[in-house]
């Protein structure tokens, strides 16, 4: 067994971790994920969880929404213990203070170096692989997810942190700690082969949306296409000024090229300008999206993954609340957490998902073979 | 004209080497500072801002470009 699972939906504390350790029970844990409901005491539970897995690297986050194989739970702690066939060594590196530190990634990447003895920029991409889970609400995550994948090439994938769609404070959780406004990165020297799936349910509709004044820092657009950022939407998607948020889950914008797609949807309108839930730059040219069906895709993505690769030991889901939202919305949850029931899977729903750089309703994930 | 597309392609090789995954990754990493590679071909005008953008990314990847200003300043 390469991977163990559990999770937990007891109220009490002390049960919840006790029932999570038993459920590990003697399997030769090297590394501990874990992502919890911020009902269960953010102050508490990371200590809690490394007391009860003492010499252990752990490492965790609050969520808005769990999975675990076969399930998409709430209010409850999924975890994922990694053994000796997949960890052959890893570090966990936090980035305390988000805001006000601009050199931080810096410094990870160079401790990384440090412990493994090769620079962070000469690291085999196919022997070592990242994740990084990161405060939802720090606005932070293009900065972080840039200057990673300026000094490595090794992959991170990951996702924000959330609180259970509060957008207040959420919270990282690494050897025992709790951060706020922070990042926690892990880099695993892996002793299996290990692959990405990044999945979404949108196709490009040729519509060319191009971002002619933004305020990138809060993640505002205030023109689309030359007009006002409301008015450029409401005329691509057809849909009238009053009633604009109705398009926001269905006709996102896209960073599309002839390869991928990476998603950045709109979170809500303020006056005549429109906040994103990523960062979106002056002058980019993106096109607008048109929805499909999240479990279809995401069958079809990991199905074609598996073909290709072969069946994976253990997924690490990183799955975007919107997707949640609207997979609860069209009661399809269930069908979802079945796309993973024969699959060891932890992950979460995040308020913004990692891979090479910061997306929106997406899901990106982590496959060990 | 062409200039652009010689450094996105000294960039990208030097960044990640023969490897697909790597190509791609860079790609996609480019994308997301404002460069759309596949955008840059020989008929792409050798616009200032462009060049200047493509060598902060540069910069940012620690990689000197053959035609970087800064190694022609270091080298004169």
């Amino acid at each position: 067994m390469k991977v163990k699972t559990a999770h937990s939906e007891k109220k009490d504390i002390e049960t919840l971790v006790s029932d999570i350790q038993n459920q590990i029970g003697t399997f030769d844990t090297r590394f501990l994920l874990f992502f919890a409901s911020p009902e269960i005491d953010p102050n508490t539970i990371s200590t809690e969880i490394q007391e009860s897995f003492p010499n252990v690297p752990t490492m965790g986050c609050s969520s808005s929404g769990e999975i675990i194989s076969g399930k998409m739970l709430d209010q409850s702690i999924v975890a994922m213990a990694f053994g000796p066939e997949i960890i052959s060594d890893c570090k966990i590196e936090i980035l305390p203070e988000l805001n006000t530190d601009n050199n931080q990634v810096d410094s990870a990447m160079e401790s990384f170096g440090n412990y493994f003895n090769t620079p962070a920029s000469e690291l085999s991409p196919k022997e070592y692989v990242g994740m990084m889970l990161i405060d939802g609400v720090s606005l932070q995550e293009e900065t972080v997810n840039d200057r990673v994948g300026d000094l490595t090439n090794v992959t991170f994938v990951g996702g924000s942190a959330g609180d259970d769609m509060a957008f207040k404070e959420t919270y990282v959780y690494a050897n025992g700690n709790t951060y706020t406004d922070a990042a926690a990165l892990v880099l695993i020297k892996s002793n299996t082969e290990f692959d990405f799936l990044k999945t979404q349910s949108f196709e490009s509709t040729g519509k060319d949306v191009t971002i002619t004044k933004a305020d990138e820092s809060n993640r505002k657009v205030l023109e689309i296409n030359n007009k006002p950022a409301v008015e450029g939407y409401s005329k691509l998607t057809g849909i009238p000024k009053n009633n604009l948020s109705r398009a926001f889950f269905t006709s996102p914008v896209g960073l599309v090229s002839k390869e991928d797609m990476f998603v950045r949807s709109p979170q809500r309108t303020e006056g005549e300008d429109i906040y994103f839930y990523c960062s979106i730059k002056e002058g980019m040219n993106l096109k607008l999206l048109e929805s499909g069906d999240i479990v279809e895709y995401t069958k079809r993505d990991l199905n074609r993954k598996i073909e290709e690769k072969g069946y994976p030991s253990a997924i690490i889901n990183f799955n975007c609340i919107l997707r949640t939202l609207e997979l609860k919305d069209k009661n399809q949850t269930e069908d979802y957490g079945n796309i993973f029931t024969e699959i060891p899977t932890v992950g979460f729903s995040t308020y913004g998902e990692s891979f090479i750089g910061h997306m929106n309703q997406t899901a990106t994930m982590l496959l060990f073979r | 004209m062409g200039k652009a597309k010689k450094m996105i392609d000294e960039l990208i090789k030097k960044k990640a080497g023969d490897d697909a995954f790597q190509i791609y990754n860079t790609k996609m990493k480019l994308m997301f500072k404002g460069i759309i590679p596949e955008d840059i071909t020989e008929d792409t005008p050798d616009n200032e801002e462009l060049i200047n953008k493509i060598e902060d990314v540069a910069d940012q990847f620690n990689i000197t470009l053959s035609s970087s200003k800064k190694k022609q300043y270091h080298e004169s």
